[in-house]
């Protein structure tokens, strides 16, 4: 195990919804272990969102479900509002999921195809106010409908009846029944149509101005992120290797990784079809990383010291957190 | 732009007035209605629309690999140098797919066998078109294709199964047997979608290398606009079931005519307005079993006219390749309509 220089992002934890302290998750696996997530640290204050960048396997989505609450970390906290996830008693514990909210990638299969509308939004509700919600909930849901832009008689149809965008809204409003604190969006453009996502990425900055909730936004490129984030962490095999407020990633990328990222999501232009690839193959097994530097196998500038020792996270001013050895 | 019907054929690819029908519960769906377009040898075309726009079902329109009983092409030519392929018989057909046009799929995962080793089903194609049986000339076959494609080790590759690469790995696979047996036109669905970013530009790299080795005319079929700025040469832009604007590529990004064109350049520049909102195309694509005679894009577009929702606009020329089908970008560039039928009107 590493050690890493447990350099924290500015935001003081006190302001925050969640915080995560230097968090890891292994998997046992034939063959040794996975290290999903290495020493993650990062916390989100009310109406502020963090975005989460990186390629398939890079713990990405395992630090999503840490979040929720659906896997215990093997190391380090998970804080909501202060208290530790896994050390809270019954009835705090309901008050972590009426505080907490997800909306996943895939529109057809994260709603009940044999729900109608009305229970799917409601579920949240009805689950967590119990007999309270009765009567409340024919306005709530009205209002609900509204709020994502979708017509009253929404209510009583089935998800099949509508299109990816749509159904995407109707997760939204699921997901902002309760007016979570945090709500963590995994992916949730990604399925749709170009015409599509951006009205979904204008509605979800639209709620969080209503609900002044905190936004864990993860996604696999840096274009989806751009819109929504405050700060941007970028994930490669499980560790941090660049976080910075959303221009610095933009305009002053560092780590090398961030800088090839960048490059394949810049708006197109055929007259400078660029096919030169800055980072080459593709992401090693995280079961058996290559020492020093993750990174350095597929990195343009590496050197020597690379595969030797590991780069730690550290403040490269403004808040701008590198690992890289040779990034200044 | 109706020329006379010419029947030396210059072009390695034309489509004529191609309409594919499904034909459900719930009405017909006029899922390719009218479309026509060629394609020359050394060519990349993109065919660029979103879900339900009709740009995979023309390609499976091309192969004939519509499913059936629903779906029916229902009128239209698809001439391969010249020989129509909707007129071949079954068994015909199967000779000219994987020999002469070959298809590179979304998912190289399920376009792999899982159970055969690459070499064993890399072998396969080869013995059925090209009649290959020594075992010393498949495997030279084989590995020429591998090295082509840029895997390293390929007398290790051929004897890993699908599961032990990684997805790029086996998307240079899928590539590999898509061109080992020599086919004029390659056909791409989506290649590089169910990969990484930083994996997306090696393989679209590679389609534009071996297109350019091999005088493939090739068919890139994305809903990324960002893919066909980076490997086609033409771009044409698909809106439920037809093509709405077609255009060589640099053309096409710098002036941009329909509506719709017009706006998913702006999507995907990521355009926000003074209040930083993003810019977005209100409204739904259109449910192709339900289309009114007018533009189908009429209820979304900015521009739209009262002409816009009766009659469909016809093609119209704005420049020699530069087509477009939008009665907004026709009274913008002076056009007439010259009260002629459009001929698409049904």
């Amino acid at each position: 195990m590493t050690i890493q220089d447990r350099t924290r992002p500015a935001t003081p934890p006190a302001s925050a919804v969640i915080t995560i302290e230097a968090v890891s998750k292994v998997y046992p696996v034939r063959g040794g272990v996975l290290k999903a997530v290495d020493n993650v640290s990062l916390s989100i204050p009310r109406g502020k969102t963090v975005g989460v960048v990186g390629e398939s396997g890079c713990g990405k989505t395992t630090l999503s479900r840490l979040v929720l609450r659906m896997e215990p970390p093997t190391e380090g906290r998970v804080l909501f509002g202060g208290r530790d996830v896994w050390k809270l008693g019954r009835s705090e514990r309901k008050g972590f999921h009426r505080g907490v909210a997800a909306v996943f990638q895939d529109p057809y299969s994260s709603l009940n195809p044999r729900h109608r509308v009305s229970q799917i939004v409601l579920e949240p509700v009805r689950v967590n106010m119990g007999r309270e919600s009765g009567g409340l909930s024919r306005v709530r849901l009205n209002d609900l409908l509204r709020s994502v832009g979708l017509p009253e008689a929404a209510a009583g149809l089935y998800p099949h009846e509508f299109s990816g965008g749509q159904r995407q809204r109707i997760a939204i409003a699921r997901a902002i029944s309760l007016s979570p604190d945090l709500v963590v969006l995994d992916e949730p453009v990604s399925a749709l149509d170009v015409s599509i996502r951006a009205q979904i990425l204008n509605l979800l900055k639209d709620l969080q101005q209503q609900i002044g909730g905190a936004y864990l936004f993860i996604a696999h490129d840096l274009a989806a992120v751009r819109h929504m984030s405050d700060e941007i962490a970028v994930m490669y095999l499980g560790a941090v290797v660049e976080y910075a407020p959303v221009q610095a990633i933009y305009n002053a990328p560092k780590h090398p990784y961030t800088q090839g990222l960048l490059a394949a999501s810049l708006p197109p232009d055929p007259r400078r079809p660029n096919l030169d690839a800055t980072i080459f193959g593709e992401i090693p097994s995280p079961i058996d990383p290559p020492s020093g530097c993750r990174f350095r196998t597929r990195c343009p500038i590496a050197v020597a010291h690379c595969a030797e020792e590991r780069p730690p996270l550290r403040e490269r001013g403004d808040g701008h957190l590198v690992a890289c050895h040779l990034a200044d | 732009m109706s020329r006379a019907p010419s029947t030396q054929s210059r072009h390695l690819l034309e489509v004529k007035d191609l309409r594919t029908h499904f034909f459900t519960r719930n009405g017909v769906a006029k899922a390719v209605d009218g479309v026509s377009f060629s394609l020359d040898r050394g060519q990349t075309l993109g065919l660029v629309g979103e879900s339900g726009s009709g740009k995979t079902v023309t390609l499976m329109s091309i192969v004939r690999l519509i499913p059936k009983p629903a779906g029916r092409i229902v009128s239209g030519e698809v001439l391969l140098e010249g020989r129509d392929l909707l007129k071949l018989s079954d068994r015909d057909m199967r000779e000219v797919r994987g020999a002469e046009i070959s298809v590179v799929t979304q998912d190289p995962m399920t376009s792999l066998n899982p159970l055969y080793t690459i070499g064993n089903q890399m072998e396969e194609p080869l013995r059925y078109h090209q009649h290959i049986r020594s075992h010393s000339e498949l495997r030279s076959h084989v590995l020429d294709a591998l090295k082509k494609v840029g895997i390293p080790v390929p007398e290790r590759r051929m004897k890993s199964y699908p599961h032990q690469l990684s997805g790029g790995q086996r998307q240079r696979i899928v590539t590999a047997m898509a061109i080992e047996c020599q086919p004029s036109l390659l056909i791409a669905d989506e290649p590089t979608t169910a990969l990484d970013v930083t994996v997306q530009i090696q393989i679209l790299r590679l389609l534009r290398e071996v297109q350019k080795e091999m005088n493939l005319g090739m068919i890139v079929v994305t809903h990324d606009l960002a893919v066909v700025a980076r490997v086609c040469d033409v771009v044409a832009v698909m809106y439920a079931g037809r093509i709405v604007e077609k255009a060589p590529i640099v053309e096409m990004f710098e002036k941009p005519s329909h509506p719709y064109t017009q706006a998913l350049m702006k999507a995907v520049e990521g355009e926000r307005d003074a209040t930083g909102r993003l810019y977005t195309i209100e409204g739904q694509p259109p449910d192709v079993r339900r289309l009114s005679p007018g533009c189908p894009f009429a209820p979304r577009c900015p521009k739209v006219m009262d002409i816009c929702r009766g009659e469909y606009p016809p093609v119209a020329s704005l420049s020699s390749q530069h087509t477009v089908s939008c009665w907004a970008a026709m009274k913008e560039n002076g056009i007439e309509h010259i009260g002629l039928a459009p001929g698409v009107a049904s």
